[in-house]
């Protein structure tokens, strides 16, 4: 029995992942469920993460329990949404439902989590993702900013946030 | 060939099922483990795979492969666990549920076809 496993760079020892962690998750990601280019915008640790100037953003999160507790945040506009899903599942971006939306969205969110829970101090279990459609903005409750990845894929930004919640209770509001 | 693909989400296993039809598997799908027991169980030929997400909501995959292996209708099905549960417990606890092998989303399309070929589900080729 053999396991595909993406080497990924940080110490789940030592330390979470940084920005430039999250930023190769997203490129491994997408290499393997969607076409073209994504390139890496800049990354942030530690300090909040900027907006996306779009109003109508889709945030995919999962949240990650146990030993270390947090959130994993992946935020679009509704019209790269669109195209995530269409290339999924391979129709007309202008045929997409909110379900499908909804359903691709959720499951890159569970698949970047899953990679997540992988780095953080265990035992931990990832929940179910969940997807909000057209969110003007996102609170985490009691959750501290760790790292933001910021990219871009086809011309629309990507944001990939994770957040610690570690000891505070914290969970989504 | 025959296959069912197992996952809550409707992308994944549109993209299983592709990946699979390419390498001459027919396919059915299933999005939890209650309805992948549900659909074997009207399956006059049954499935010689099925590729299992983890995290699903009802049923989960871990719990879908304990039930096929304490069936012994099911014993000659190839159980894949697919899933994004990458810490080496998890894969230790899906071996000895009766996982045969364990593949950690994201994958590619080869990755697939590799483990098909290990498990002597591709001895055949892609379709035409």
């Amino acid at each position: 029995m053999t396991t595909t496993e993406f080497e990924l760079g940080w110490d789940s020892e030592s330390q979470l992942p940084d920005g430039n962690d999250l930023a190769t998750l997203v490129e491994q990601v997408w290499s393997s469920y969607l076409d073209g280019d994504i390139a890496v915008l800049g990354v942030s640790t530690g300090s909040a993460p900027s907006a996306l100037e779009s109003e109508n953003h889709v945030v995919g999160t999962v949240s990650i329990h146990g030993s270390w507790s947090g959130h994993l945040s992946l935020t679009v506009s509704h019209a790269c949404a669109e195209l995530i899903a269409a290339e999924m599942f391979q129709l007309a971006a202008e045929t997409i439902t909110p379900s499908e939306i909804v359903d691709a969205l959720g499951e890159l969110a569970n698949i970047l989590g899953g990679n997540i829970k992988a780095a953080v101090p265990q035992p931990s279990a990832l929940s179910l993702p969940q997807v909000v459609v057209d969110a003007r903005s996102l609170t985490l409750y009691r959750a501290r900013h760790v790292a933001t990845a910021h990219l871009e894929w086809q011309g629309n930004p990507i944001v990939l946030s994770l957040w610690d919640a570690t000891g505070t209770g914290g969970s989504r509001s | 060939v025959k296959a069912l693909v197992v996952d809550d989400s409707r992308a994944m296993r549109m993209i299983l099922s592709r990946i699979l039809r390419k390498a001459g598997f027919t396919v059915e799908e299933a999005e939890n483990g209650r309805e992948a027991l549900e659909l074997l169980e009207t399956q006059e030929q049954l499935p010689h795979l099925a590729m299992i997400d983890w995290n699903m909501p009802e049923m989960n995959g871990l719990e879908l492969i304990k039930a096929l292996r304490a069936d012994r209708r099911y014993s000659d099905i190839t159980l894949m666990m697919v899933t994004t549960e990458s810490e080496q417990s998890q894969i230790v606890r899906a071996l000895a549920a009766g996982a045969h092998e364990y593949l950690i989303k994201p994958f590619t399309p080869d990755s697939i076809v590799d483990k098909l070929e290990m498990l002597g589900l591709y001895a055949e080729g892609p379709a035409a």
